[in-house]
């Protein structure tokens, strides 16, 4: 019922393979989006996700002679995007660091601007608090199919999930996000 | 194509990725059904906030911190310059056409100043290099006892070409080596 999947990167992968370096940049610039947003997700705050996002980049890069260049790299570059996120998050358990609360701080002295707006700045630091507090898999879910804009198929083979688990998480979040209140805040905008 | 309320709730949340076809079905689907009109409208609430977060967009310098993080064993290694080494094997070959004898001679004694002018030809200084080409060309001349330094000039750079051409291969395949340990 599906379009079919946009054309994958074949001749980008191809050219990276073979030690292009503006082909593998262009790849960078082509996925750094979704992939942000995934491990942004995992991790909570921006500058971890990006360390993961990075380190996601250097083992595509690395293990760019084992992908297929025939197939979308997309939910490939995002699986090891999550593992990354994943493995990050361990070692920062391992070390704990104030990084997240120094994060918060500096966010909402960003997002205090007159011109923002305080109500829009306050909704979607609610909002992220919300999506914070969804258990893990639904969380990592609902950032890849809303914010990193995956269809349920790229989101199903970057979390190793079934398609139909993959709603299921989806239909557990939205029931959530707006049994906790969040769909008051439309007003706000 | 009639849908169940599963297939046109799941087709809702794919929505803008659906076939035209597919799209109209689960049109049809929604206007018929309360219950999965009011979940429509639960799915497009959800999606709003979303679109009112923002998406996760990376630092700006994001690519280039990722190029200028890659383990340099990684990156591509630029081949040494073989084209010396073949311009040098050329004129030999130039002047190894003649007798092998004369020619030894002949290569012998200029030997010295055509490793000086090579010297010069990697500083790139050019009166050097004329200088040793001329110098090569009479005593290219010399062997035959006709004027070898045009001839044995010209055949020099045509093999030199060739020479530079066919180490090309062996160069581009050391850059493009495939890099890093597998899985």
């Amino acid at each position: 019922m599906q379009a079919p999947d946009p054309p994958p990167d074949t001749s980008l992968i191809r050219r990276a393979a073979a030690g292009e370096a503006a082909a593998f940049r262009e790849l960078v610039l082509t996925h750094q989006q979704p992939v942000y947003a995934c491990t942004r997700a995992i991790c909570g705050n921006a500058a971890d996700a990006a360390d993961a996002a990075q380190e996601a980049f250097i083992r595509l890069h690395r293990h760019l002679d084992q992908v297929d260049p025939d197939r979308p790299l997309k939910p490939y570059l995002l699986r090891i995007a999550a593992n990354c996120a994943r493995d990050l998050l361990a070692r920062r358990a391992r070390q704990p660091q104030p990084l997240a609360e120094l994060e918060t701080c500096v966010a909402a002295v960003d997002e205090a601007t007159p011109a923002a707006g305080l109500l829009q700045a306050e909704r979607r630091a609610a909002l992220r608090q919300l999506v914070a507090a969804l258990p893990p898999t639904l969380r990592e879910v609902c950032s890849l199919f809303y914010l990193a804009g995956c269809s349920c198929r790229e989101v199903a083979l970057a979390l190793e999930m079934s398609e139909g688990a993959v709603k299921v998480a989806l239909h557990r979040a939205r029931r959530r996000l707006l049994e906790q209140g969040a769909g008051e805040w439309r007003s706000l905008s | 194509m009639n849908l169940s309320c599963e297939q046109a709730l799941d087709g809702l949340l794919d929505y803008a990725r659906l076939t035209p076809a597919a799209r109209t079905a689960v049109d049809a689907h929604l206007a018929a059904c309360p219950v999965c009109r009011a979940e429509s409208a639960r799915v497009e609430r959800v999606q709003d906030l979303f679109a009112g977060l923002g998406s996760e967009a990376p630092p700006p310098d994001f690519a280039a911190r990722v190029m200028a993080a890659l383990p340099a064993a990684e990156s591509p290694v630029a081949a040494p310059a073989l084209w010396p080494l073949a311009l040098l094997l050329a004129a030999l070959a130039a002047l190894a056409c003649g007798d092998l004898e004369q020619t030894w001679a002949a290569v012998a004694q200029p030997a010295a100043e055509v490793l000086a002018a090579l010297r010069a030809q990697f500083s790139l200084d050019l009166a050097s290099l004329a200088a040793w080409w001329r110098q090569a060309g009479g005593a290219a001349s010399s062997l035959a006892g006709w004027d070898w330094s045009w001839f044995g000039a010209s055949l020099a750079i045509v093999l030199a070409l060739g020479l530079a051409v066919l180490a090309e291969g062996p160069a581009g395949w050391w850059r493009q080596r495939p890099h890093g340990p597998r899985n």
